[in-house]
């Protein structure tokens, strides 16, 4: 005769529906290699991004247009927006006060990588 | 069918980074991608890397640092301390990229990894992608060489990194596989070292072509042992070393150093021998190891005649494992007693604790049984504490206030860029 089992307690409900914790490494590091955290210095992308604003940069993926990246323009480290007009290139920022700046032949522009997310903490 | 991986040829890559740690600084510095750079050793002793542009400057490897002062002064070379926080993040990334484009790999180095291509077609393609993608990530320069055996394919990085035409280079089935063994001298060849090669050139061996071509095995085997005649037959194109793949857990586990002046006082002396000991119990905990014996040794500069030579080793053997830092600590200090002779001067001290053990897989001690659960939670405690509110935040009191009185010169460290969220590095 088989024999009859009587469960006593939670039926190991808990044990069958755990599933991890969310976090936030989990959603915005899905490359571990080329995820780099920086630094946002400055306003000339605010509202969007603001002084101190720590930026996740992705390294391996190709910039497109309208997308925000991390440039080496002439070796400055900036951060910006690439638009592109008539097969012309422009940083542009988005803060109104800052005037784009188009690429010209003998600039060197190298991008670092793309700006897919922000982290900021606001009572710091 | 399928052939068994025995039968099957053997493709091996390396690839190895251009000078590593200069590249490393680099990486967020644009304004110096061309400039020469070298990056010195701990206490900014001599140079242990250097950028092409600075070896032109006729730069040697390991010239100390009071040579290039001027250059440096006069703004002629970038000059870097050595930055390790930096570099072994860069070297993992490095190692991770590999893994996900070849099934096995080996860490050989903080710059070097070998990957096992058996089976795969398209080699060269692949070593121009693994090039790529490295670059394009992590904005290092690489070399890969290719080839069947391991040997080989540490012969082609070399002469990839000689070339300034292609930073990938296969000899798997390659018409310049002859040259190539002759454009290599002997010493050059991995394994090879001073002593044996030496030995090899009174035969008359030059290159490692003459080397693969030598028909006297016994006399190899003779002067050089079997790993000798091993390498031999790699450069023939046989396999005889595999990937190895490290043990995860350490055997030992040591922290020394050499510092800028010399240390006369006792109490010096103890600061930093409990430093070292929190940083060893620290990584012993990381790895869910036990030690139960510490040791450590001190010796006095070796480059000033007029200090007093010695070199001093004291060593203890704990009745349980442990890997309580406070524990570990007194053990030290103990040792530093016996060590300590006043009027000696030490400039290099060193920590190092051996006899590992398991966490969950050892015996207490029958006759001084104690509470290993109790040591658990306190260091668990004390790890998280400083996991998140920064190293050292919690320490032993042992260890001092301030790191200052003795820390290493390190005059021209880059920040943090990648461990400190205080020192990200700033896109404007």
């Amino acid at each position: 005769m088989k024999s009859l089992v009587f469960y006593c307690g939670n039926f190991g409900v808990f044990d069958d529906f755990c599933e991890p914790d969310l976090s936030l490494d989990q959603r915005f590091i899905k490359n571990n290699t080329s995820i780099f955290f920086v630094q946002a210095k400055g306003d000339s992308m605010s509202p969007y991004i603001l002084d101190k604003d720590i930026l996740i940069v992705d390294t391996s993926i190709t910039l497109s247009r309208g997308q925000v990246g991390t440039f080496f323009f002439n070796s400055n480290p900036i951060c910006k927006r690439l638009e592109v007009r008539s097969s012309k290139k422009f940083l542009v920022s988005i803060n109104n006060e800052y005037s784009e700046i188009e690429i010209k032949q003998d600039d060197n522009l190298e991008v670092f990588g793309v700006v897919i997310g922000l982290a900021r903490d606001f009572y710091e | 069918m399928v052939w068994p991986e025995t039968f099957m040829n053997k493709a091996f890559a390396l690839i190895d980074c251009n000078c590593f740690y200069v590249s490393c600084e680099r990486i967020f510095r644009a304004d110096i991608r061309t400039r020469p750079t070298i990056v010195l050793s701990n206490n900014d002793g001599c140079a242990i890397a250097r950028s092409p542009e600075a070896k032109s400057l006729g730069i040697k490897m390991g010239e100390p640092y009071f040579k290039i002062k001027k250059l440096h002064e006069q703004k002629k070379l970038q000059v870097f301390s050595a930055n390790f926080a930096l570099y072994t993040n860069i070297s993992k990334r490095f190692s991770n990229i590999i893994s996900s484009l070849a099934p096995r790999v080996e860490v050989y180095s903080i710059d070097e990894t070998f990957a096992d291509l058996t089976g795969l077609n398209n080699l060269t393609d692949l070593g121009l992608r693994i090039h790529a993608k490295i670059l394009d990530e992590l904005k290092i320069p690489t070399c890969v060489g290719i080839a069947p055996t391991k040997v080989l394919a540490k012969l082609a990085n070399k002469l990839a990194k000689k070339s300034s035409k292609s930073n990938v280079i296969n000899l798997i089935d390659s018409k310049h596989l002859e040259l190539a063994l002759k454009m290599t001298a002997i010493e050059d060849v991995w394994g090879i070292g001073r002593a044996s090669s030496e030995k090899l050139k009174l035969l008359g061996i030059e290159t490692a072509l003459d080397f693969k071509n030598f028909d006297n095995d016994l006399i190899i085997q003779r002067l050089l042992s079997k790993v000798g005649l091993a390498i031999k037959k790699e450069l023939q194109g046989i396999s005889c070393f595999d990937l190895e793949y490290a043990a995860d857990r350490k055997k030992s586990i040591m922290c020394s150093r050499t510092f800028a002046q010399d240390i006369y006082e006792k109490s010096a002396l103890k600061e930093i021998v409990a430093n070292f000991t929190s940083d060893v119990a620290c990584e012993l905990r990381r790895q869910k190891s036990l030690c139960k014996e510490i040791s450590i040794y001190a010796r006095a500069n070796r480059f000033n005649d007029k200090l007093i030579q010695h070199k001093s080793f004291e060593k203890i053997t704990l009745i349980n494992p442990t890997s309580n830092t406070f524990t570990l600590i007194s053990k030290a200090l103990e040792l530093v007693d016996k060590m300590y002779q006043d009027g000696l001067s030490y400039k290099k001290i060193g920590v190092q604790i051996t006899n590992f053990f398991d966490n969950d897989n050892y015996q207490v001690d029958f006759f001084y049984p104690y509470d290993t659960n109790r040591d658990e939670k306190v260091m668990k405690t004390l790890d998280q504490i400083n996991l998140f509110e920064g190293k050292d935040k919690l320490k032993s009191l042992a260890c001092g206030l301030n790191r200052k009185s003795w820390s290493m010169n390190r005059n021209f460290k880059s920040p943090a860029y990648l461990t400190s969220w205080d020192e990200l590095f700033n896109f404007g």
